[in-house]
């Protein structure tokens, strides 16, 4: 199915096979593809409790609700990142621009004024909160030009790698940039890879730390004589500041700083940095650098900390230049790891991927690895990006470990992640995963945690597959509350630089562009419906205040459309008898909202079956087939058999459990629906009967017959945007990351340019960092630079 | 159980019962996800060039599958009308012209491979594509994105971006081309 070939050129094929090159090398994050497929059956299901393996089809509504979640997340992101803010005058005076934001009322907005108060300042719908001072200095600052980096030799990697105290065989790495070579030096226990002088990335114990688990509970002054001890100790003297990551556990920053003593930034929230990760014992168990050369290009005016806050307060008439924006939510603070740990000198059976090394010297054999180990011994096939089953013993001398091959061979095993909740069985740790898989986690760390309940809860085992037994390496556990993070950014980026001791005019401020939020348009809007059945569902969202809003849901099938729709010209006392159940109507779609959902206007509406009740029904399953479709036949104790269906009509050929386990439904039989001959059974829940765990009954209640009850931060309509308190304002000098820029010969210079950076938190946690341009507009030219995304 | 990775390019002849089995059966939708994965992740890297934010609009796309299901008639592949829901979701996410997420921040989900070496030699390849195609007609890269990223034939191309199929064709060409003539991609395969 790949694409054709239409190319005109061989230099063009070349391009081609270059991206199709890439493509194929781009594979999702298994634990991110797991976590997708349960997200999306967690969508369609929902749990009643850690035994049951498969249930109810959840409201069509509340689906709805959470894809209008993510597109409110994602439109009042967008939203906020295109309000705009003043350009400055078009005379080139580096004063307040006429058109600014109305500001809360006795806020002085002379400078150096614009001190927080309890109201804060209006702000994209929120309230940004103004916490720290702002500066009344520098008023000048330096730009400084990057000096490329240059690929390292073999002789600057040893230096380094002596710095590390080093004393190994050196060995030719993939470079990271394309046609280069980084080297690998190690000594069995330390691993350097060494890109150049400035970048490199250092292992203190590869072999001990799979994951890089950094210490949780580290004192600052502990982690700061650390990292100092650490730095002076290997001859790194330059100036720096300590910084901890906010949202990975012993993760800390050494800031550069310049001549002036201002730290450099660059993208999203990162500065230039060694980037240390230290370990449960407080020592630095992985180094990260990524510095830059630079060279003074001159010193020059910058705008006060005040008019670059003004422009944070923005302005919704025109476009936001000079500025870049970012934010990250979530974080691993919560999260437990373990890795799989295997005994020394004993025969064991491992999976993994190999990694093979070739010498700089020729007469020294390949480095090879099996995952993070160190492989010894038989490896005489070894290349890359193989799977293996190596059977072998790990040693341990000298404070090195290794893993000694005895044998080797390719294996059809495949990688794998599976969600599920662990307990135990008699003197076994046993996984039961969500899908009702049961696998026995051998050697599982005793404080893993057991009998998690999911949703809330999720626990996630990694590892491989092989031939049906689940061979872990991995356990995450993510508590309740556990977030998986995310982030972005706004801003249209940086003016590019105007060193030429001319000033270029600027245009007077350009018009925002309009929104593309306009309501969307259904072609069903007009049609008239006559007694219409459908599906009622009904969401209430409650507010913090205590205020409720009721949603009714109608779905609706026809031959000839499918429609979801809100019911208006009715209420939740009239409606209420009827939630989950058949519904007659009469009414008009008046009209769509943003999202095209049809608005119906009710005139008149019937119950087809008045007092028709949900019950607990106990039966079993099969699979079977009927006209072609795949059904599950569901027979219940009185022996009466019943095509299963979802809620809202469809067939549903999911098991709980294996076939023939004995579950428990909450259902709905609606009178004279038939299937195939068979009365339907509507499925509303399902579990096993009995908890696997303990034997014991499983209890189920009826719930379908109540409104799904949601906060109101759910309700797509209602959503309103967190508040921000910036925390931080500071000088920075900024510079798109150049770790990751690639050679062009014809490229212009890279400035390290002064910004002021505004940064600190939401209220719903999520960091955030604002920079704005700091060179007065005289140096600067009205056209924007190229960004240039670290990524 | 099923592993993940296994069966996303298995062949398509069957999504569109597939696809009908879905509205009913979540098993069958998972299927059909466990096959097109790849595709829409690749997609949205491409676009992105970083995990993070591609993670989340695959995330995005998949949900919005899941939502409209229904709507799927078969009457073109389910990869092309998949494709047209991440186009969307991509356009979407656009609209606030976000700068990338580097690529080590994405790490949320610890990984057992080397961690760098070539992982980092792919990470900057994807990163130097990335950044190649959008300094490309939009249209252009999407079209190259649709065709090599998310592995569309280009009639299937074309329905994604309402265009016949010889246009794409076109659109590959010249996208083709200014890689070579205005990005420094053409350097690295030299």
């Amino acid at each position: 199915m790949m694409n054709e070939q239409f190319t005109n050129d061989d230099r063009d094929e070349d391009i081609a096979r270059k991206l199709k090159d890439v493509a194929e090398q781009t594979q999702a994050n298994v634990h991110f593809a797991a976590a997708l497929e349960e997200r999306l059956r967690d969508t369609r299901t929902q749990k009643t409790g850690p035994f049951t393996s498969r249930f109810r089809q959840i409201s069509p509504a509340v689906r709805w609700v959470a894809l209008m979640l993510l597109l409110g997340l994602v439109l009042s992101w967008s939203i906020r990142n295109l309000i705009p803010a003043p350009q400055p005058a078009a005379d080139n005076t580096p004063g307040l621009p006429d058109i600014l934001t109305p500001t809360p009322e006795g806020i002085d907005l002379t400078p150096t004024a614009a001190v927080p108060t309890e109201n804060g300042y209006d702000w994209r719908g929120a309230t940004l909160f103004l916490a720290a001072p702002l500066p009344d200095v520098p008023a000048e600052a330096n730009v400084y030009r990057l000096t490329p980096d240059q690929p390292a030799t073999a002789e600057e990697a040893r230096f380094v790698a002596q710095r590390f105290g080093i004393d190994g065989d050196m060995y030719r790495a993939p470079g990271e940039l394309p046609d280069t070579t980084s080297y690998m030096i190690s000594d069995g226990r330390q691993r350097l890879y060494v890109r150049s002088r400035n970048y490199f990335t250092y292992y203190a114990d590869y072999n001990a730390n799979t994951l890089l688990l950094g210490a949780r509970d580290l004192s600052e002054d502990d982690a700061r004589t650390a990292i100092d001890s650490f730095l002076s100790a290997r001859g790194f003297d330059f100036d720096y500041q300590i910084e901890k990551d906010e949202g990975i556990p012993g993760l800390y920053y050494a800031i550069l700083l310049m001549p002036d003593g201002h730290p450099i930034h660059f993208d999203y929230n990162m500065p230039s940095r060694l980037q240390m990760t230290l370990g449960k014992d407080g020592q630095i168990i992985s180094v990260d650098s990524s510095q830059i050369d630079y060279e003074m290009v001159g010193t020059y005016g910058v705008r006060s900390a005040e008019e670059a806050f003004q422009q944070v307060l923005g302005n919704p008439e025109v476009i936001q230049n000079g500025v870049l924006e970012s934010s990250r939510s979530g974080g691993m603070l919560n999260e437990s790891y373990w890795e799989r740990s295997y005994p020394d000198d004993k025969t064991i059976t491992i999976y993994g991927r190999v990694t093979s090394f070739d010498p700089v010297d020729p007469a020294k054999p390949p480095f090879v690895s099996i995952n993070s180990y160190t492989a010894t011994g038989n490896t005489p096939t070894a290349s890359g990006d193989q799977l293996v089953e190596a059977t072998g013993q790990f040693h341990t001398a000298n404070g090195m470990r290794s893993f000694e091959v005895e044998s080797w061979k390719l294996t059809d095993a495949t990688e794998t992640a599976v969600m599920g909740s662990l307990t135990r069985e008699g003197n076994q740790t046993v996984l039961i995963s969500d899908l009702g898989g049961k696998y026995v986690i051998a050697d599982a760390p005793a404080d893993v945690p057991l009998d998690t309940v999911p949703p809330d809860e999720q626990l996630m085992v990694g590892g491989f597959m092989a031939n049906e037994d689940l061979v872990w390496t991995t356990i995450q556990y993510f508590p309740t509350g556990s977030n998986f993070g995310g982030g972005g950014g706004g801003g249209t980026g940086f003016h590019k630089l105007n060193l030429s001791g001319t000033a270029v005019p600027f245009s007077t401020p350009t018009a925002a562009p309009e929104s593309n939020q306009t309501p969307a348009e259904s072609p069903l809007v007009g049609k008239h419906l006559e007694k219409q059945r459908g599906t009622l569902t009904i969401n209430i969202y409650k507010g913090e205040d205590g205020t409720q809003r009721p949603e009714f849901s109608f779905i609706t099938q026809t031959q000839e459309m499918y429609l979801y729709a809100t019911l208006e010209n009715v209420s939740l006392e009239e409606l209420l008898p009827y939630q989950n159940r058949p519904l007659d109507i009469w009414g008009t779609v008046e009209t769509a909202d943003a999202y095209g959902t049809a608005v119906i206007s009710v005139d008149k509406f019937e119950a087809p079956y008045p007092g028709l009740a949900f019950q607990l029904i106990k039966g079993t399953q099969k699979n079977s087939e009927i006209d072609g479709n795949p059904v599950t036949l569901f027979t219940a104790e009185d022996g009466k058999t019943y095509v299963q269906m979802t809620r809202d009509n469809g067939l549903d050929s999911s098991i709980a459990g294996e076939v023939g386990d004995q579950v428990l439904v909450e259902a709905l039989i609606i009178p004279d629906q038939t299937f195939g001959n068979y009365p339907v059974v509507q499925v509303f829940a399902i579990g096993l009967a009995t908890n696997p765990m303990n034997g014991e009954p499983a209890p189920m209640t009826i719930t379908a017959d109540q409104p799904y009850v949601m906060d109101a931060s759910l309700d797509p309509t209602t959503y309103v945007p967190p508040n921000s308190t910036i925390e931080t304002v500071e000088l920075v000098y900024y510079l798109p990351d150049p770790r990751y820029a690639t050679p062009d010969t014809g490229a212009e210079p890279q400035y390290i340019q002064p910004a002021w950076r505004f940064a600190g938190h939401n209220s719903n946690g999520d960091v955030f960092e604002i920079l704005v341009q700091a060179l007065k507009e005289e140096y600067l030219l009205p056209e924007l630079d190229t960004y240039t995304p670290p990524g | 159980m099923d592993t993940l990775m296994a069966r996303i390019n298995e062949p398509d002849n069957d999504e569109a019962d597939l696809a009908r089995q879905a509205i009913a059966d979540i098993d069958a939708f998972a299927e059909l996800y466990r096959r097109h994965l790849t595709r829409v992740y690749r997609y949205h890297v491409a676009h992105t060039g970083n995990p993070k934010d591609a993670e989340d609009l695959t995330s995005q796309t998949f949900i919005a599958a899941l939502e409209g299901i229904r709507s799927f008639r078969g009457a073109g592949s389910f990869a092309a009308w998949l494709m047209g829901i991440a186009s969307r979701k991509r356009l979407m996410f656009f609209r606030g012209k976000k700068p990338d997420i580097p690529l080590e921040e994405a790490a949320h989900y610890p990984s057992s491979d080397p961690p760098t070496d070539k992982a980092a030699n792919r990470r900057l390849q994807l990163a130097s594509v990335a950044r190649a195609l959008r300094q490309i007609s939009p249209e252009r890269a999407e079209a190259l994105i649709l065709t090599y990223f998310g592995g569309l034939s280009h009639a299937e191309t074309g329905r994604v971006l309402n265009k016949t199929e010889a246009a794409v064709k076109m659109l590959v060409s010249r996208g083709l081309q200014d890689l070579r003539e205005r990005t420094s991609l053409a350097l690295e395969v030299e």
